[in-house]
């Protein structure tokens, strides 16, 4: 199973994100942000960032978890690769970011991603398979 | 999805088009649009999205989609929306994150002939001095006490800061400053993606383009914004950066807990708005109005420095240059506005997404000096083929709260674009048609591949044939700077 694939949308990008539990869910399409961003075999794993979120619901809590990431990214020039929760539930969530800080000799920046939207939102669970829409403006 | 189906419209006239009133819609909608930009219309479903914003509350009149509307998140971009000042809803979505994205127009003493041997020099040499591409950063190092006068004061910081001259403010919608700005209501977040940002172009559909006039419609009003055939002329496309994005997303997110607490039933997420009066509503429109005081700001200081490179490429006097701010236009704002709304003035908050102001002749928000024409338009094109310069009217007063078209709209989407442009050479294919672009990024370049807009030409017709601004000169590109 793929971890993402991308659709279309006039001005930006969807992604369709997949996962067998939310947690995958959550990890791959964070993983999808950075893989549209940057070769992501360039990535080591040399440093970790702690995100703590709140959110009224699981929708809104994935805009929010991948809108952290892209303000590590945009402040800290964070470039991240491998994702774990120590607790993800509807209206919270802890994670472990892993990559390292943006080195322009060694990484490039295929497309910028400027925010993680709400338009057509979907994180839905159908047959014990996970799946997530996302659109980005970039 | 939200979507069901699609939308029924009924023939209005040749350029208009009505959604009538169906479901939870408190008004009609009205898309400006000929046949021809119907059909991409129609394909991409932002007509459903002009029906979604008629559900909102407040809404006065119309809701309505310029012939440049293309699918946006919740609200249209190219959409127009009034909502009563007193009773009626503000949305961040109905602004864009790009709040106070805009477009300046410089007119110079310069013809072509005098550039002819120079352009590639001088494209490369704006491309070296004024920072653009993915996540730019400027040259410029703010204090927080500093960058907050940046919010409040918009272009006037920079004109006092020595960027510019103090006629430009003139020259500027709202002056370069909106009322009620109150950095206290910016998240750190903005603050600080902001700060190092400032006096940058930015990245996607920016630009930097110097070009020509290549025709005039209205000779008399031409000669009043300073634009004579062939004059060499500087168009710049930016707006308020990483600091508008965050406040969008910090306000979105606010209002959508709101949307809860209220219980309004809203088709999209996107839409998530509240009462003007509201506390949120208020913070908002405090931190709109900052976004777009960096964004004036930020233009302002582009153009001064693109003033310098011309000055010392060329060798020149600014004074022999001439390099006049003819106007600067926003087109991603929410604007507290008289309007008379059946027969009685009424104040409204204008919601102009992907749409530009376009007040009248002796309208009061006009500059002195341009009152007895109207306001000059800035529609920019794409990079091949050509920008206009408009003119409000009348028209656009009674039917579209002042408003008219921005620019050329996406046909294609920027993946699209990409594979079309696959093993092509972008840089030869424009050099051939005599346009020569510099870009950060090969990928910006080919997603902004001409062929991606609809025609700006088209969208440009229909609003000069339905009244609601006039066209007054054309420009072609030359030189590019993409970001």
């Amino acid at each position: 199973m793929n971890k993402y694939e991308t659709f279309n949308h006039t001005a930006d990008l969807g992604v369709r994100v997949f996962g067998r539990t939310s947690e995958e869910v959550f990890a791959n399409a964070a993983y999808a942000l950075f893989d549209l961003m940057t070769d992501l075999s360039r990535v080591e794993e040399k440093l970790s960032f702690e995100v703590q979120l709140a959110a009224q619901d699981l929708e809104e809590l994935l805009v929010r978890w991948l809108s952290e990431l892209l303000f590590l990214r945009e402040s800290r020039g964070g470039l991240f690769k491998k994702f774990s929760f120590s607790q993800l539930s509807p209206t919270a969530l802890q994670a472990v970011a892993r990559g390292e800080i943006f080195e322009p000799s060694r990484h490039d920046i295929k497309m910028e991603i400027k925010a993680v939207t709400y338009h057509q939102l979907e994180v839905k669970e159908k047959n014990g398979q996970w799946e997530a829409r996302v659109i980005f403006d970039v | 999805m939200s979507d069901q189906g699609k939308i029924q419209l009924q023939k209005i006239d040749d350029y208009r088009w009505r959604i009538p009133k169906t479901g939870k819609m408190r008004v009609e909608g009205v898309i400006f649009a000929d046949e021809a930009l119907l059909k991409e219309i129609h394909e991409d479903e932002s007509p459903k999205q002009v029906a979604n914003v008629a559900q909102l509350p407040g809404i006065q009149e119309y809701s309505l989609a310029m012939p440049d509307i293309h699918w946006g998140y919740g609200f249209p971009i190219g959409g127009v929306a009034a909502f009563d000042w007193q009773e009626g809803i503000i949305s961040p979505g109905g602004v864009g994150y790009d709040i106070n994205c805009g477009t300046r127009l410089l007119s110079s003493n310069l013809s072509t002939l005098d550039l002819r041997e120079k352009i590639k020099g001088l494209v490369n040499a704006l491309y070296q001095s004024i920072p653009s591409g993915v996540g730019s950063k400027g040259a410029l190092r703010l204090s927080n006490q500093e960058l907050r006068r940046v919010l409040r004061q918009g272009a006037a910081w920079a004109v006092e800061s020595g960027y510019g001259w103090t006629e430009d403010l003139e020259h500027t919608e709202d002056k370069g400053c909106m009322e009620g700005a109150d950095p206290a209501v910016i998240s750190e977040r903005a603050v600080e993606r902001g700060r190092p940002q400032l006096g940058t172009l930015g990245s996607g559909n920016h630009f930097l383009e110097v070009g020509y006039v290549d025709e005039i419609y209205e000779p008399e009003v031409a000669r009043l914004f300073s634009l004579r055939k062939d004059q060499v002329t500087v168009m710049i496309h930016s707006g308020s950066r990483g600091l508008g994005y965050q406040v969008c997303d910090d306000f979105l997110k606010k209002m959508g807990e709101r949307v809860r607490q209220l219980g309004l039933e809203l088709p999209d997420r996107q839409l998530a708005c509240d009462f003007i009066q509201s506390t949120t509503g208020q913070d908002y429109f405090s931190g709109m109005a900052c976004a777009a005081n960096y964004a004036w700001a930020n233009r302002q200081m582009l153009m001064h420095w693109t003033r310098e490179v011309f000055e010392k490429f060329l060798q020149m006097s600014p004074k022999d240059l001439g390099m006049r701010l003819v106007y600067d236009v926003c087109h991603n704002i929410a604007k507290r506005e008289w309007h008379s709304i059946g027969g009685e003035p009424r104040e409204v908050c204008v919601h102009r997404k992907g749409a530009t102001r376009a007040f009248p002749p002796g309208h009061p928000g006009v500059p002195e000096s341009y009152r007895r024409a109207g306001q000059p338009v800035l529609i920019p094109g794409d990079m091949g083929r050509y920008s206009y310069v408009l003119i409000g009217t009348e028209g656009a007063m009674r039917e579209t709260f002042g408003s008219t078209c921005h620019g050329a709209g996406r046909v294609q989407s920027r993946t699209q674009a990409k594979k079309a442009s696959k093993g092509r050479s972008l840089h030869r294919e424009l050099e051939d048609r005599g346009i020569y672009v510099v870009a950060a990024s090969r990928g910006t370049l080919v997603e902004e591949a001409p062929e991606a807009y609809k025609d700006v030409s088209q969208v440009v017709e229909v609003v000069h044939q339905a009244g609601i601004s006039r066209k007054v000169a054309k420009l072609r590109p030359w030189g590019v700077v993409k970001g």
